[in-house]
């Protein structure tokens, strides 16, 4: 009886190695346990099917997205190259060359035309 | 039946009118639908603070693009403006409709400070004289014939006739006495603005959209015709330029000599981006390989 409880002691005492191959067996234990209880299960248009364990799986957040900025027609560039100037469909498109982001979008439809006065006396807006 | 439309259209407005969150949703109405809003002609400010924009509603539009807010909206001319550009000082803008008429307007203030007619074709191309003191305004036509504008005497002081299609490009050179203009005739002309008169026409077997004077490359081997054609910069000799057309390239031009470099672009597009860009630069510091 002694010697047992000899043992859990020195083996509480030891350090666990981080990420070692217990933990690693421990967690897949785990993700078994919770994919038989159908909690890990997802969707898909095949059918259902395991999710892919969590450690070996990467999420990504989108940095810079592109959307279109032009349809066709004159362009203007700034005196230095810096800016573009696009028309995109009724908008106007105010393009920053050195990163690709749109600074402004101008509206060709005058959306606020009743907040502003000079706009709104105006007899084609 | 017209009154009841009438009535339809004047309650609308009237709605629109006394509620403003329905005039928010101004986009989806059909009365700001029915305008077509296509963008027709684009001008920046050489300080890069004030856009120009011209529609074919008519609308002239000025926007800061310090902000992104519309400063002035009013009409420009009869027909859709379809050439733009600023003057060297930022305050003045020309506009070219497409009835042939030549408008100068005051940037920050609004309103037209001079009107020319003599135009027959549609403006294809207006550009300022860089240098301000000059006050000299060149616009083109469809119909190929250049015209010199007087912005203090406020007439035409004359009219460039030799190309025989629609001019793309207006350029001037550093010194400010050649006009450089390309066509879509393929003919590059060299004016002399001393004289009023044809300098040189290189064929350039494409139809042009563009063409703007670079600085001279920079020579690998300096030939001694070279050196001596640099020196003597008032001749017309020492002037090169970067053209751009339908072939997709961007070949830098000596009149004295031919051919100097070719540059090939990425993209079929980029010759009808106007201006001069870094690109022309770049072109221009590659030099004979």
């Amino acid at each position: 009886m002694a010697a047992p409880t000899a043992d859990a002691a020195t083996a509480a005492a030891a350090p666990q190695p981080a990420g070692g191959r217990i933990q690693l067996k421990e967690r897949y234990a785990a993700a078994t346990l919770r994919a038989r209880r159908g909690l890990d299960r997802i969707r898909t248009n095949a059918g259902t099917c395991l999710r892919p364990p969590a450690a070996t799986s990467h999420s990504f957040t989108s940095e810079l997205k592109l959307e279109s900025f032009y349809t066709g027609g004159k362009l203007a560039l700034t005196a230095d190259g810096q800016v573009l100037v696009t028309p995109c469909g009724d908008d106007i498109k105010v393009l920053d060359l050195a990163t690709g982001v749109v600074k402004y979008t101008l509206p060709g439809v005058c959306r606020d035309w009743y907040r502003t006065a000079r706009c709104s006396n105006l007899p084609a807006c | 039946m017209p009154r009841l439309v009438s009535n339809s259209t004047l309650q609308q407005s009237a709605s629109l009118l006394t509620s403003p969150t329905s005039a928010g949703t101004c986009s989806q109405s059909t009365r700001c639908r029915q305008e077509a809003e296509t963008v027709t002609a684009l001008a920046v400010s050489p300080d890069g603070k004030l856009l120009a924009s011209g529609t074919k509603s008519l609308r002239l539009r000025f926007w800061s693009l310090e902000d992104g807010s519309n400063v002035r909206s009013l009409k420009a001319h009869d027909t859709p403006v379809v050439a733009m550009a600023f003057d060297a000082t930022n305050t003045l803008l020309a506009t070219g409709a497409s009835d042939g008429g030549v408008r100068v307007w005051d940037a920050r203030q609004g309103f037209v400070t001079h009107n020319f007619k003599g135009h027959t074709a549609v403006i294809s191309c207006v550009r300022f004289h860089p240098d301000a003191n000059r006050w000299t305004l060149f616009s083109a036509a469809d119909s190929g014939e250049i015209r010199v504008w007087d912005l203090i005497g406020r007439n035409c002081t004359a009219v460039l006739s030799s190309h025989v299609s629609s001019v793309r490009s207006l350029d001037l050179s550093p010194d400010g006495y050649f006009l450089l203009s390309a066509g879509r005739d393929q003919v590059l002309s060299l004016w002399n603005l001393r004289k009023n008169a044809l300098e040189k026409t290189v064929p350039v077997f494409e139809t042009l959209e563009a063409a703007y004077f670079v600085p001279p490359p920079r020579l690998a081997v300096k030939r001694k015709k070279d050196v001596a054609q640099a020196a003597d910069s008032k001749s017309a000799s020492s002037l090169v330029a970067a053209t751009a057309g339908e072939k997709g390239t961007v070949p830098v031009r000596g009149p004295a000599r031919t051919y100097v470099r070719e540059t090939r672009l990425s993209h079929h597009h980029l010759p009808y981006c106007r201006g001069p860009g870094p690109f022309c630069r770049s072109a221009a510091r590659v030099g004979p390989g």
